[in-house]
């Protein structure tokens, strides 16, 4: 039988337009169109974007075998094999032996201990909640428990917790330097400061503009002002000529300098559990190069400056200028305290 | 105004005195001006009212609404001195004509105008001075002292009340205060994965794990049956009210009897289209905004009993605040107040005396609206049976029908910023909403005036589960990974009109898996040589491999099973080759500037979620619903060199495979992403890279979250999405810095 090509063509489209109607009358509306974002004027690329939610139940015409490859419908749903994953090593026996020190090393006995086990083994996922209280010696053991992780916090009055982390990683899906390893013969030391008697602090908080030199700039944060020389804190820039932005990254670095004192480098999280500036350990300066994105320099610092006099502690944002003819930013910020003294008590969290 | 006398011993008038017809072989008598009496005509009693008394002194209950007009009366209080003897003052009373310029008391600032006549216009709450013209022959002027109260309102969301009169605090009818209902549903609830409690935002209806849901917070009450906070979240859905000028002494003074209400001047004749409003007492006692930044002053603020319910301003309704059910009879000048229904009027505040004549009015506008028409809500689909549309749609759910989606107007100038929202993974309509909202709010609360929209795409959900049982469906996260990578077409061309309207202001904030979106889109944005489309780029929690951006992430944030003995990858599959390294860098053509809000410990994004979902890819024996078990897989080895186009599909009891062509087809280099391609990387949410600034949102120096008391160091899996949970308070921080930090956040001005 012959067929006009024009009516298969004709059929062919009426047969489209049915399934597109279909389609249309299928889909609930949920929004109006709008005119002025059209996708009409936006270049496409070369590749054909054909929107599907589930892959098509096509198959290649060319037919071939994976090398190597067995697909059984025996293998168990991806769902199965994570929650096999994490029954296997998600689920380890937490075992904890802490001890509790103040910073003068000595225990502290009487502290209260909430241990929460975190746990997410497959089938259970929430904590599980103990309490305990450090003996005589500041000692306490957790055990006999199964889970992902172990989180402490210690509580006595007169104490704040002096650390920054105090969460325990058993379980074997974390990297092995993020995971704890329990030793038996050797406790685990948390860390607690004895609260001593707050002295007043002086709150630092500049921020300063600065057009580029490659000389050294000079910043007295007592008076929040840039000084000839001397001051708390001196820093000389290191930039490359050109535009600095995160379309054109270029290494640059600061020399940090501490005129009559030292720094120690710490991170935020560490500064915001000390409560005494350390005794020793301070450098005059030191090199940083950007170290977060293209433009900015973050660093938290104890410094010890005015021979002694000051002692903050210190976080500094460094913004370079994008082109060299532009402003950098720099900003302070912290505590000191000016009475020689290392005390930074005030810093401590409050008591409940 | 007519010069009357009065005589203090002969009680009779003496009118006409210069008429010269009486007494006219009498001395004229000579008066001196001894003091001031000062009234308002339609309150106290004025010289020549049979009522009134020479003993009257001038009240310190004067009052004067802002911006209406007073009408007030001074007379000098004058005395004879031209007797033989002990002259007797006062004598009689001379009305007087005003200065023109009223002043705030003690200052030399203007309070107001006044008529010569004593017309007064407000303008400036407190204390007012109302000087009189000196009299003829004398040097001498009288001070009244007029208390102004008014109506004010935080209109410009600074958090701080500018009281003065050309501030941006007033309000007209035509210029209302615009604020939201307050139809959502915050609750005290708890998690499906932790069992951590926290405040959140709940669908209305009940939930396993809703507690009190049956009712909008707008009429939500407590156990007792009286109208309560639900929680401290709900604060952020509520503004303040203050009647600035009211003193303790002035509410002693007024006439005996006075009432001081609060109405949309329809009392007892309901005028439909005024609003509802909820009045609450404020915790701060300077009236202050404590309640949305500060955890104690929250606390007592959603504590009926500290700071208790003061009552409903409805159409028709009149609520008095000096009535003996409060506390020294008088509910105070400070409040807070949420939207109950929508409508448009002018909120009333009257002191009236006791024969209902009105003293005082001041009068602040207000209008209450669905926040759903105070924000753009774009979406390419919300259905996740549906693929994601290429058009941009602007969504009517939730919306009455016919009701149009929220547009707005042409910005009135260039530098209008617009910030919008992508959401993430496992978001019902509603609940991206909800979040979307919430930004919405606590950036209104951070002083933000620009413009905000959100983007919705179609994610798969399930709220019903937990998010671990959710991630463990793979036709639920892998398939909206998938739908999240087709998404991001709509989201360019939806930035590129954007751009084209607020030129250099448009801001991402994008949330979880919405990074894959907004990566992608800028990706293709750049790729399609469009410029520079956004200004800045927030990735916050971001889902998405940190080797995308930055292929130099190493230890320890890389997904390494290795030295586990089990088998990651499935068993059966070999680790595909990384193509993820570098994949969306080009993107940084497309935007200003990109940053990262990471959390080290994220519960979603941890080995145990996200990154173990990923080193089980290429999925196995998938069920997407459409009939077919799939597999994915690689047909090379793990060791091959780029283009690694050795990807393939096959449904399960097939013998042949699908080859996935990830160089000339975009649609398989999706699904070779979704379903197929191990990351090597952990999630840029929990990874610092080099090329976008880094921010910790845990290091305390970023001022961004608060400690995690817990001690469970921001690992629950309220801190994925914490930002958009718990109390405005608590995330203060958070929005602060998105908006303002020059080094992470947007660096918005007001």
């Amino acid at each position: 039988m012959n067929i006009r090509p024009s009516i298969i063509l004709f059929v062919s489209f009426v047969a489209v337009l049915i399934a597109l109607l279909l389609w249309l009358h299928n889909k609930k509306p949920e929004a109006t169109p709008i005119a002025k974002f059209p996708t009409n004027g936006i270049p496409q690329s070369g590749a054909t974007v054909v929107h599907v939610v589930a892959p098509p139940a096509t198959h290649s015409n060319a037919p071939s075998t994976p090398n190597g490859i067995s697909v059984s419908p025996t293998m168990p749903p991806k769902d199965q094999q994570m929650r096999q994953q994490l029954s296997e090593l998600n689920n380890e026996d937490i075992v904890f032996n802490g001890k509790v020190v103040d910073q003068f090393a000595s225990p502290v006995p009487g502290a209260t201990v909430a241990a929460s086990i975190q746990v997410n083994d497959g089938t259970r996922v929430g904590t599980d909640e103990i309490s305990l209280t450090t003996d005589a010696g500041g000692s306490f053991k957790v055990s006999g428990y199964k889970g992902k992780a172990l989180a402490l916090r210690v509580t006595k009055p007169g104490y704040v917790m002096a650390m920054a982390n105090t969460r325990f990683v058993y379980s074997l899906l974390w990297a092995a330097s993020q995971r704890y390893i329990p030793d038996s013969n050797n406790p685990t030391v948390i860390k607690m400061w004895k609260l001593q008697g707050a002295e007043a602090l002086v709150n630092i908080s500049q921020h300063f503009k600065i057009p580029f030199t490659n000389g050294p700039i000079s910043f007295d944060l007592l008076a929040g002002k840039v000084v000839p020389g001397g001051g708390d804190v001196t820093i000389t820039v290191n930039r490359p000529n050109g535009q600095i932005s995160e379309q054109d990254p270029q290494k640059w670095s600061i020399n940090l300098q501490i005129p009559t004192g030292g720094f120690i480098e710490t991170s935020g999280k560490e500064s915001a559990v000390t409560f005494a500036a350390p005794d020793n350990g301070y450098q005059s300066n030191g090199n940083f190069e950007n170290n977060n994105g293209p433009g900015l320099i973050d660093k938290s610092f104890f410094v010890e400056s005015r021979s002694g006099q000051v002692y903050s502690k210190l976080r500094l944002l460094f913004s370079i200028n994008s082109a060299p003819s532009g402003l950098m930013d720099v900003s302070f910020s912290g505590v000191a305290n000016v009475k020689g003294s290392r005390n930074w008590e005030a810093t401590a969290p409050q008591e409940p | 105004m007519p010069l009357v006398f009065e005589s203090k011993n002969i009680k009779t008038h003496i009118e006409n005195v210069n008429d010269g017809g009486l007494y006219w072989q009498t001395t004229p008598p000579e008066l001196r001006t001894v003091g001031y009496y000062f009234a308002q005509p339609n309150g106290e009693p004025l010289p020549g009212d049979p009522v009134f008394a020479v003993t009257n002194v001038t009240s310190t209950g004067l009052i004067a609404g802002f911006g209406q007009m007073s009408m007030f009366a001074g007379y000098a209080e004058q005395m004879l001195v031209n007797v033989p003897t002990n002259p007797v003052a006062p004598y009689a009373y001379l009305g007087q004509y005003f200065e023109p310029e009223a002043y705030e008391v003690g200052t030399t600032n203007s309070g107001g105008t006044v008529s010569p006549y004593g017309e007064f216009l407000a303008t400036e709450p407190g204390p007012i001075a109302l000087v009189t013209m000196p009299n003829y022959g004398e040097n001498v002027q009288g001070t009244g002292i007029v208390q102004v109260v008014k109506l004010v309102l935080d209109v410009n969301h600074d958090g701080v009340i500018d009281l003065s009169a050309t501030g941006p605090d007033n309000t007209t009818a035509n210029t209302p205060y615009v604020f939201w209902e307050n139809n959502n549903y915050d609750r005290n609830t708890k998690d499906k994965d932790d069992g951590v409690f926290y405040d959140d935002d709940v669908q209305s209806g009940s939930d396993y794990f809703t507690r009190d849901a049956a009712v909008p917070d707008c009429n939500f009450r407590n156990g007792a049956g009286g109208r309560a906070i639900p929680c401290a979240r709900d604060l952020q859905d509520f503004a303040r009210l203050w009647i600035a000028g009211m003193t303790t002494n002035l509410l002693a003074n007024l006439p005996a009897g006075c009432t001081i209400s609060l109405n949309w001047g329809d009392a007892g004749y309901p005028h439909p289209e005024n609003p509802t409003i909820d009045l609450f007492q404020a915790a701060d006692s300077d009236g202050g905004i404590g309640y949305l930044t500060n955890g104690t002053t929250a606390q007592d603020q959603s504590d009926f009993v500290i700071s208790p319910y003061v009552g409903r301003i409805g159409p028709g309704s009149n609520l008095v605040l000096n009535a003996s059910s409060f506390a020294n009879s008088w509910a105070g000048n400070h409040f807070i107040w949420c939207g109950v229904s929508n409508g448009s009027g002018g909120l009333n505040l009257t002191i009236a005396n006791s024969n209902g004549t009105v003293l005082a009015q001041t009068t602040a506008y207000i209008q209450i609206v669905d926040i759903k028409q105070m924000y753009e809500r774009f979406t390419v689909g919300d259905q996740p049976k549906l693929p994601p549309m290429t058009n941009v749609g602007l969504s009517t759910e939730g919306l009455a029908p016919g009701e149009e989606g929220f547009e707005y107007p042409p910005p009135k100038d260039t530098n209008t910023t617009y910030i919008l929202y992508v959401h993430g993974w496992n978001m019902e309509a509603w609940e991206k909403d909800r979040f979307a909202e919430t930004a919405f709010k606590r950036l209104y609360w951070q002083g933000y005036h620009g413009r905000f929209g959100q983007f919705r795409w179609p994610t798969d959900f399930d709220f019903e589960a937990s998010l671990i049982d959710a991630i463990l469906q793979p036709h639920n996260y892998d398939t909206s990974e998938f739908k999240s990578w087709h998404s991001a077409e709509g989201l360019m061309s939806l930035l590129v009109g954007l751009n084209g309207e607020y030129p250099g202001h448009v801001y991402v904030l994008a949330h979880s898996m919405g990074n894959v979106v907004t990566g992608e889109a800028l990706s293709l944005a750049a790729a399609y040589g469009e410029g520079q489309i956004v200004n800045t780029y927030v990735a916050s929690q971001a889902a998405i491999p940190a080797h995308v951006y930055d292929a130099s992430v190493t230890s320890p944030y890389l997904i390494d099973y290795s030295h586990s003995a089990h088998g990651i990858p499935a068993p059966g599959r070999i680790k595909t080759p990384n193509i993820y390294p570098n994949r969306l860098t080009n993107n940084v053509f497309a935007v200003g500037r990109r940053i990262s809000r990471y959390n080290i410990n994220d519960f979603a994004l941890s080995p145990d979620s996200w990154c173990l979902d990923q080193a089980l890819k290429p999925d196995q024996n998938v069920a997407l619903g459409d009939g077919n078990i799939w597999d994915w897989g690689y047909n090379g080895s793990t060791n091959d060199p780029a283009p690694w186009n050795n990807f393939f599909r096959i449904y399960v009891g097939s013998q042949f495979d699908h080859s996935l062509d990830i160089v000339g087809s975009v649609d398989d280099f999706y699904e070779v992403l979704a379903y197929a391609a191990d990351p090597y990387s952990t999630p840029l949410g929990t990874a610092p890279i080099s090329t976008f600034t880094s921010v910790d949102m845990t290091d305390p120096a970023n001022d961004i979250w608060l400690p995690d008391t817990s001690g469970h160091n921001y690992s629950d899996h309220l801190w994925h999405s914490a930002e958009f949970r718990g109390d405005c308070w608590q995330q203060w921080g958070y929005w602060n810095s998105l908006l303002f930090s020059p080094q992470f956040g947007f660096n918005i001005g007001n």
